[in-house]
């Protein structure tokens, strides 16, 4: 397991009120597997993947959980939650869940940036407005090398300053290419309000590429970027992970495109993983077992033209009701197909897992009585 | 968070209210005949205690309740003096060089070279010596001088805030100019700057005040000020005001003017910590 | 019919300059070049390219927001491309923009409400009840919830802050709006109810609209008429309905078609053929030599394909009408078998 996620809960707080914008999340990333995790804005995806690297400093943060990355050398980053300290105090120690923050920070920071490298979603706030995009990506693209030149000793660097700095912009050069880029010489000179929006897009993906990461966290990659530069990206990526096996998690709300790149998909809305399962399986108009949400995302990326696509799913991250299946209210399966007895059933409690594949969960109570029947030998 | 919020408006009101009824007891010069009235035989530079004929005592021959209403007004009328011309040629200043490059643009900038490169208080010396001018005229001349200050930090705001894409849409919605400057540029973004400028200056003011009529430099009447307490104080007897160890005889009179002054400044600080917090409650994220 | 806006060969050029150990460069760029085409009333005209095409600048140009270098722009047989703002100003109720950053493009200090006065203002409705009405009449036109007149907008959702940008340049009661990629970076959800909107209040109001986009799988179920531009420059111009049906088309629009058809289905598609396709420079070419002959192909699989003619390498080429009001400004404009010269 490259990534392993274990019940990891965000909190938030607004006046009296408490939100969780990742509420109980779990999954694993595999060794050279993309993993997406897809949901409209304001599902809290964003904010978990930043939550999990210690990036995000929202108050007051990461309540419970724990988060393992494996690296290929066998080393274990063991991130404890906080999970006892919260049932005992009956609340959220302040000080304690910022302490949290701060050790997995201090924990993931020799990580970022050499093993992992995370894009994030504006890129143009990502590079420094006052450097030239050749002093920002050489620099990274230095740090991959950084063994050899460390052998060279500062004399050796010295002497071979030219050639090192002409290594690096080749190299540089190489990585601007791969990206599309019409005129990689002309970028290497500009300075970032020089770029438009996808060009700063692909030049903060060419700043996470070159220092060749084993594992990538891609938020919102397609943002600025056009039709033709998605399929760009979608090649690249294809090509990255046969060439380095690289793994990553790709977070986005375009569910064609994490289609396009990943092996597996989680679907996650109000804070909350609905579905987790391969790619294929989530995306297949003709698979048989869905989520209600799931479908409904579905009906809008299948349909070209426009058109409505039934109700919009509430989004209960502030009004989450007490008991039963938070999504209830919205969910055109509880309100048109079921009967008293089964939506009693969805009133009463909030559903669990249910595996309707090989590593494929849904929740959704629909499927926990198919599990039910089948158990009870139907 | 409401409720909180009044209580500190509310704090500011009072405080404005009573520092600005001071200032006008001040300015109109009307005190009670027995205040006004001093024992003749005391020895000049002695304390008396406060007595019910003057309710803080007497010093220099004089009660210090007018002193000190006096010296509010003072301090109140050497910082709006300073701070007026200030805050215009200030503003007009940063606007300008705020501007795109242009005939304009590049005076502003070369008025703020210009004005930096001299020192201020020699400046005043020199206008000193040149005119014999009222010290109301040299405050004046002060605020002028230490304008490229807050023109600075605006431009520095204007150039950030051109980039930004709502001056843009504002421009295509066909707002004026003068309409985007003033609301949206000045109003929205830089009245932290503006605010924290004018109460830095309002000190500045002050002491260079201070400074000027200890110096006995500037012609003024009728006119009660720290500096020219401690210039009396330091010509009559060589005592010193400040003395160790603290004695209220001595230490009181000193105090009371700079009571006016820190009155003043925590008035203002009270109000650019109420607009930070509106402005974090604006900025704040949707969590 | 007049046109509304009519656009005689602009162009635009950027002039930068960079320094580099000690010496300063200068170079020119031309974000937009020689572009002409006309609007009609009540049009709904879609602009299509990728991102650093010019698009974007053609649309600020109209608004006079950038001054094109030459050319001309009519605005109801007006020469505006030289007027002042001042001068402008009379005719910004005629034609508005909406940029593309919603959250970028209103003051983060401000309400929802004190922007929509603002606006209101200046379409001179000073009366305090009139503006209450008129701000009611404009929440509703653009289905915002009236809660959200007091919030500020980093407290909107993207739908939301689309509406209140659109509620605060309708305020201007404008016949013409220039849409800034109206719908990128949303949820799918949102996309599909701001068209919806769009279409509505297009229908509503009567107005004319200049939809500039990088998806044409959008544009193409919105636009009446489609110029697709690279590089600055249009290489084509399609009709509603007749969208390649007469076999034509450029190899740029083929790419944008074919990627964004790729895009949009669930099927793994194999996007390393689609890679060919796509624009890669090749080795030591930029856009600065291909001066002479046709500027896009370098890029440009049928070229490959047909032998690399001289014709292409040595003409640039016009438009050419491949059938009623589809033009095509390629030499070899055939889709199914382009070794055969167009007659």
């Amino acid at each position: 397991m490259d990534l392993m996620v274990e019940g990891v809960s965000i909190a938030l707080q607004r006046g009296e009120e408490l939100a969780y914008p990742a509420r109980r999340i779990s999954f694993t990333v595999k060794p050279g597997e993309f993993l997406g995790l897809v949901g409209e804005s304001g599902s809290g995806k964003s904010l978990t993947m930043l939550a999990l690297l210690g990036l995000e400093s929202c108050s007051p943060g990461v309540v419970e959980g724990r988060v393992r990355y494996r690296s290929e050398q066998g080393q274990l980053y063991p991130l404890e939650g906080l999970s006892h300290y919260v049932r005992w105090h009956g609340g959220l120690p302040r000080k304690r869940t910022a302490a949290w923050q701060r050790t997995v920070y201090r924990r993931m920071k020799p990580l970022l940036g050499r093993r992992i490298a995370i894009i994030l979603q504006d890129a143009h706030k990502t590079l420094n407005p006052f450097l030239r995009i050749e002093d920002q990506l050489l620099e990274m693209v230095a740090r991959q090398g950084r063994a050899d030149a460390e052998k060279a000793g500062w004399w050796g660097r010295w002497r071979q300053r030219r050639s090192i700095h002409q290594q690096l912009r080749q190299e540089a050069l190489r990585l601007l290419k791969a990206l599309h880029f019409r005129d990689p010489e002309r970028v290497l000179r500009a300075y970032p309000h020089q770029l438009s929006g996808g060009m700063a897009q692909r030049v903060s993906l060419a700043l996470a590429l070159a220092s060749r990461p084993e594992f990538i966290i891609l938020d919102e990659p397609t943002t600025g970027l056009d039709v033709t530069l998605q399929a760009a990206l979608v090649d690249l990526i294809r090509q990255l992970k046969q060439e380095r096996r690289l793994s990553g998690i790709i977070v986005s709300h375009d569910l064609m495109f994490v289609g396009k790149v990943t092996e597996r998909m989680a679907i996650m809305f109000s804070g909350e993983l609905w579905e987790i399962g391969p790619t294929h399986n989530v995306i297949h108009p003709d698979f048989p077992w869905k989520h209600p949400y799931t479908s409904y995302l579905l009906s809008f990326a299948r349909q070209k033209r426009r058109g409505s696509a039934g109700p919009a799913f509430q989004n209960v991250l502030w009004q989450r009701p007490k008991q039963g299946c938070p999504l209830r209210k919205s969910c055109p399966v509880y309100l048109h197909q079921l009967d008293m007895e089964q939506r009693r059933q969805c009133d009463s409690a909030d559903p669990s897992p249910v595996p309707v594949f090989p590593e494929h969960y849904i929740r959704c109570w629909q499927y926990a009585w198919e599990e039910q029947k089948h158990a009870a030998g139907y | 968070m409401k409720r909180n919020a009044s209580r500190k408006t509310g704090l500011l009101t009072a405080g404005l209210a009573v520092y600005l009824l001071l200032v006008l007891w001040g300015s109109t010069g009307w005190f009670p005949k027995s205040w006004q009235q001093v024992p003749s035989r005391m020895p000049i530079y002695q304390y008396s205690p406060p007595s019910r004929e003057h309710p803080l005592g007497v010093f220099f021959q004089q009660d210090l309740l007018i002193t000190f209403v006096r010296s509010t007004q003072a301090s109140f009328v050497a910082g709006t003096i300073a701070l007026l011309p200030f805050l215009a040629l200030g503003t007009l200043l940063g606007i300008a060089s705020g501007l795109p490059a242009g005939f304009a643009q590049a005076l502003a900038n070369r008025t703020i070279d210009v004005l930096n490169a001299f020192p201020r208080f020699v400046v005043l010396l020199l206008y000193t010596g040149l005119f014999a001018a009222n010290l109301y005229h040299m405050l004046m001349l002060y605020g002028l001088i230490s304008a490229p200050k807050l023109a600075e930090l605006l431009r520095g705001r204007i150039d950030q805030l051109r980039r930004e894409d709502f001056i843009d849409s504002c421009v295509a919605l066909g707002l004026p100019w003068w309409v985007i400057v003033r609301r949206h540029i000045l109003w929205h973004h830089s009245r932290h700057l503006i605010l924290a400028q004018t109460f830095a200056m309002f000190a500045m003011a002050i002491f260079m005040e201070a400074s000027l009529s200890y110096l006995n430099l500037g012609t003024r009447e009728h006119y009660q000020s720290w500096g020219l307490m401690l210039n009396y104080a330091t010509s009559v007897s060589g005592l010193s005001l400040f003395r160790f160890p603290l004695s209220a005889q001595f230490n009181l009179p000193a105090a009371l003017p700079a009571l006016g002054l820190l009155s003043v400044t925590l008035l203002l600080v009270s109000l650019s910590r109420y607009w930070e917090q509106q402005d974090r409650l604006k900025m704040g994220r949707m969590f | 019919m007049q046109p509304v806006i009519e656009v005689q060969n602009l162009s635009k050029n950027f002039t930068i300059r960079y320094r580099e150990d000690w010496r300063v460069y200068t170079y020119s760029k031309q974000a937009v070049r020689n572009v002409s085409f006309s609007v009609f009333p009540g049009e709904i005209l879609a602009i299509v390219g990728e991102s650093g095409s010019g698009k974007t600048t053609l649309g600020k140009m109209m608004v006079n927001l950038v001054r094109p270098s030459s050319g001309q722009i009519l605005l109801n047989g007006q020469p505006v491309q030289r007027l002042s703002q001042r001068r402008f100003q009379p005719l910004r109720h005629l034609i508005q923009m909406v940029f593309q950053n919603p959250y970028a493009s209103l003051n983060p200090m401000m309400t929802v409400r004190e922007h929509l006065e603002e606006a209101l203002r200046l379409a001179d409705v000073t009366d305090p009840h009139a503006i209450e009405q008129e701000i009611q009449q404009l929440t509703q036109l653009v289905k915002l919830s009236p809660q959200v007149l007091t919030e500020y907008p980093d407290q909107l959702s993207g739908g939301e802050c689309r509406r209140v940008n659109l509620a605060r340049i309708l305020a201007r009661r404008p016949r013409i709006l220039i849409l800034d990629e109206p719908v990128a970076s949303l949820d799918f959800a949102i996309k599909q109810i701001i068209v919806d909107l769009l279409l509505e209040l297009h229908q509503k109001l009567g107005l004319t609209y200049i939809w500039i986009s990088h998806d044409l799988e959008i544009v193409q179920a919105v636009a009446h008429r489609i110029l697709v531009m690279f590089d600055g420059e249009i290489l084509e111009e399609i009709p509603r309905d007749g969208s390649r049906r007469d076999g034509c088309g450029h190899p740029y629009t083929e790419i944008l078609f074919t990627a964004a058809h790729r895009l949009h289905t669930w099927e793994q598609e194999d996007f390393s053929t689609l890679g060919a396709v796509l624009p890669q420079p090749t080795a030591g070419t930029t856009m600065a030599s291909r001066e002479r002959g046709c500027r896009f192909r370098s890029f440009c699989q049928r070229y490959r394909t047909i032998g690399r003619p001289k014709l292409c390498r040595e003409t640039p080429p016009r438009f050419k009408t491949v059938s009623q009001n589809h033009l095509v400004r390629c030499h070899f404009p055939w889709i199914e078998n382009p070794e055969v010269t167009p007659k």
